[in-house]
């Protein structure tokens, strides 16, 4: 199963995992978006995939999961990427990190696509995203 | 540990349903539309009868997402979607829509003559429909239904809408078991 780690600005490690820590998984939705330095997806404790982040870029991210009546394994695709604010317009880069192995990157969710639609904003996502704008 | 959930079946009383699980995470197991008001993943006691004319329906088939495990965060984003296909044989199809109105959810149970034919799935005769009923294998893995479905730490148990589905049998139909077909839910976790 994948799990996340993330190193942040002030050079603190938050992992989504973490057994001295109660509660020991928490979830992505507590990262502060706006300063992540790098982003790590790891299977077991090998690599999957990393992402380095420049200034202004917000992270996303999100585990997407598809069940099927009669399938006996779920698929499971992981979301990582960034989105920011450039002159007024949401950018977006997002890789899709499925856990057979197979990594795809797209520039911007595309909403007809399978598995490249977008997210549902949280409500801290939201507010980050108004953030941004008003100080364009 | 992620959320862990499950899609599954519901039968009998509003109220007091009968919970059967299709897929557990691990494991998918079909369910039949049958002419009864039953979980069956092999029963063939009470097919659906081809009539002369016209058509016979399978009971209704109440399905919803259940969470075991609560998410760290929040599951939404939910999505429906068939393989696109209806590969059930001339003179078969399948109907579907979202049921969210009322009580218990929108859930109803579903009711008609065992073995030979249910009542057919409307917004007149099953009160918690959303819509009418329209064929399921227009809603694909790239044009899928979106449902209103939330749930977030820590919490636990049914959350979303229904996706409410039937069988529909003509008189163009052969006799005998109809190919399985495959229906999907996708959603987001932070």
């Amino acid at each position: 199963m994948y799990n996340w780690k993330c190193l942040l600005k002030n050079g603190s490690i938050l992992e989504q995992y973490d057994d001295k820590r109660e509660p020991k998984e928490i979830s992505s939705d507590t990262i502060d978006h706006l300063n992540v330095e790098t982003f790590v997806l790891f299977n077991g404790e090998n690599l999957v995939y990393i992402l380095h982040m420049d200034p202004g870029q917000r992270l996303i991210y999100r585990r997407r999961t598809e069940l099927a009546a009669g399938e006996r394994i779920p698929l499971v695709c992981h979301l990582v990427g960034w989105q920011m604010t450039v002159s007024g317009e949401n950018v977006q880069s997002i890789a899709y990190c499925f856990e057979d192995g197979v990594i795809e990157s797209v520039g911007k969710f595309r909403d007809n696509h399978p598995w490249f639609y977008s997210v549902v904003p949280t409500k801290k996502e939201m507010e980050e995203n108004n953030a941004a704008n008003s100080t364009i | 540990m992620v959320a862990t959930v499950q899609i599954i079946r519901k039968t009998g009383t509003a109220g007091a349903e009968d919970v059967s699980v299709i897929n557990d995470g691990t494991t998918g197991i079909n369910t039949r539309a049958n002419a009864y008001d039953t979980h069956s993943t092999a029963d063939t006691t009470n097919p659906i009868r081809i009539p002369a004319a016209s058509s016979n329906y399978s009971y209704w088939v109440s399905t919803r997402l259940k969470c075991t495990v609560s998410p760290a965060g929040t599951i939404n984003n939910v999505k429906w979607f068939s393989d696109g296909t209806n590969s059930m044989g001339t003179g078969v199809t399948c109907v579907g829509e979202l049921a969210s109105t009322g009580a218990n959810a929108g859930y109803i149970q579903a009711t008609g003559t065992p073995g030979t034919t249910g009542t057919v799935l409307s917004m007149a005769n099953h009160t918690g429909m959303d819509a009418e009923p329209t064929d399921v294998f227009a809603w694909t893995t790239g044009s899928p239904k979106t449902l209103t479905a939330t749930i977030s730490n820590p919490s636990t148990g049914e959350f979303g809408e229904h996706f409410v589905y039937q069988v529909v049998v003509a008189s163009t139909a052969s006799p005998g078991v109809t190919t399985s077909e495959t229906f999907s839910w996708r959603y987001d976790e932070t």
